[in-house]
């Protein structure tokens, strides 16, 4: 057994001398792609719909109540990565229209959760419309993490519209809309 | 040198790893249950929902109001009331959200005792400033009854303001009906005039 043990020994030092005296360094090239990823997804807390409503006033003669804020339950999540020097944002379109004589607002809360990296920064609120607006910006190379408390949590309320005249046309209705959010290059 | 190299690309494996979790922690979609989509978009639905109503108030220091007949000073004159006691202005205000192109309207009327021969008016006036919308347009002088008249109409989505010097500055007159004078009885009739805003169509 010792004899056995003596000869591998002999073996691999010869061996190791072996390719030691061969070359004395190595090299191999190593290729790495990293593709630019652009995810985002909308998780709900909740199957429950979004309800934003009007209410009377308290008085006879005061304006309508409308602007209280209402957290969604909705958080973004989104995956991102950026080009050196490249920023991304994340903007909100509606689909459908408004109901006239008010304001339609959202703000994204700062990211929580387990997110890393650059992650985007609240514009706070901000008065959504038929055309895309920034809501969340200087998005750069990061991860919110995935569902329910992780990323931005949205908020909503309306408020009246501020125009001379739009309070007449404000009227008795239920609107459903639909709220389109996009990760986006902000350049 | 090898054991460099080795580290850096272990490193750089490790970061590639880090890249693709990233890829697959951001694919959440709207319910957690559909496969995930590889998309920069994302919706959901909002309902914002606006309900009709109408409300009216009065606003005035002092809402108990009273007139007084002086006797007649000099033979051969009518009897003359003047305000007594209470604020000599009230003011109507409301606030409505309409449904459509419906409108409502305020009317008024007067209950209470018997005041034969007496014209009890009331002078609406147009909306103040101070609040917003589709206010209604006020009647000018009319005499109130016991049945409904309308004292302001075309009323649409609008607030007029609470309080004082906001909506229709209503003032009061008492008078004796001349075609009447002969009903008038010395007495102390004693009133409610009632407001109600409804739908004008």
């Amino acid at each position: 057994m010792k004899l056995l043990d003596a000869i591998s020994c002999f073996l691999f030092l010869a061996l190791f001398s072996l390719a030691a005296g061969a070359q004395e360094s190595t090299s191999h090239n190593l290729g790495i792609d990293v593709p630019e990823v652009a995810l985002l997804a909308l998780q709900a807390e909740n199957s429950s719909d979004l309800n934003l409503h009007a209410t009377p006033p308290n008085t006879a003669g005061q304006q309508i109540k409308t602007n209280k804020e209402e957290q969604s339950g909705i958080w973004v999540n989104y995956s991102s990565i950026v080009r050196e020097n490249h920023k991304r944002k994340v903007t909100a379109t509606v689909v459908g229209e408004i109901p006239q004589g008010m304001t339609l607002k959202v703000k994204a809360s700062e990211s929580r959760g387990d997110g890393k990296g650059k992650l985007g920064e609240s514009l706070s609120w901000v008065s959504l419309r038929n055309g895309s607006v920034d809501v969340i910006s200087n998005i750069g190379s990061c991860y919110t993490g995935r569902g329910a408390q992780n990323g931005h949590l949205l908020s909503y309320k309306i408020e009246l519209d501020d125009e001379a005249d739009q309070y007449a046309k404000l009227k008795q209705s239920e609107t459903s809309l639909q709220i389109l959010y996009t990760l986006t290059d902000d350049n | 040198m090898k054991k460099v190299t080795f580290l850096l690309a272990a490193i750089l494996v490790l970061g590639v790893s880090s890249i693709a979790k990233a890829q697959n922690n951001g694919n959440g979609n709207g319910n957690g249950n559909s496969p995930a989509q590889e998309d920069p978009t994302a919706a959901h639905a909002l309902n914002i929902s606006i309900s009709s109503y109408s409300m009216i108030g009065l606003a005035g220091s002092n809402q108990a109001l009273a007139f007084e007949a002086s006797a007649a000073e000099v033979a051969g004159d009518k009897v003359v009331f003047t305000q007594s006691s209470g604020s000599t202005s009230l003011w109507l205000n409301y606030s409505a959200i309409a449904e459509g192109e419906n409108t409502y309207k305020v009317t008024a009327k007067v209950t209470g005792d018997a005041h034969d021969g007496l014209d009890v008016k009331v002078n609406v006036s147009s909306a103040s400033t101070g609040g917003a919308g589709e206010t209604g347009t006020g009647a000018g002088e009319i005499i109130l009854t016991s049945t409904e008249s309308d004292v302001v109409t075309g009323i649409g989505s609008c607030y007029t303001g609470a309080g004082e010097e906001l909506g229709h500055e209503l003032t009061y007159s008492v008078s004796a009906n001349e075609d009447n004078y002969g009903d008038i009885a010395a007495s102390s009739p004693s009133l409610i005039v009632t407001y109600t805003i409804t739908d004008e169509n």
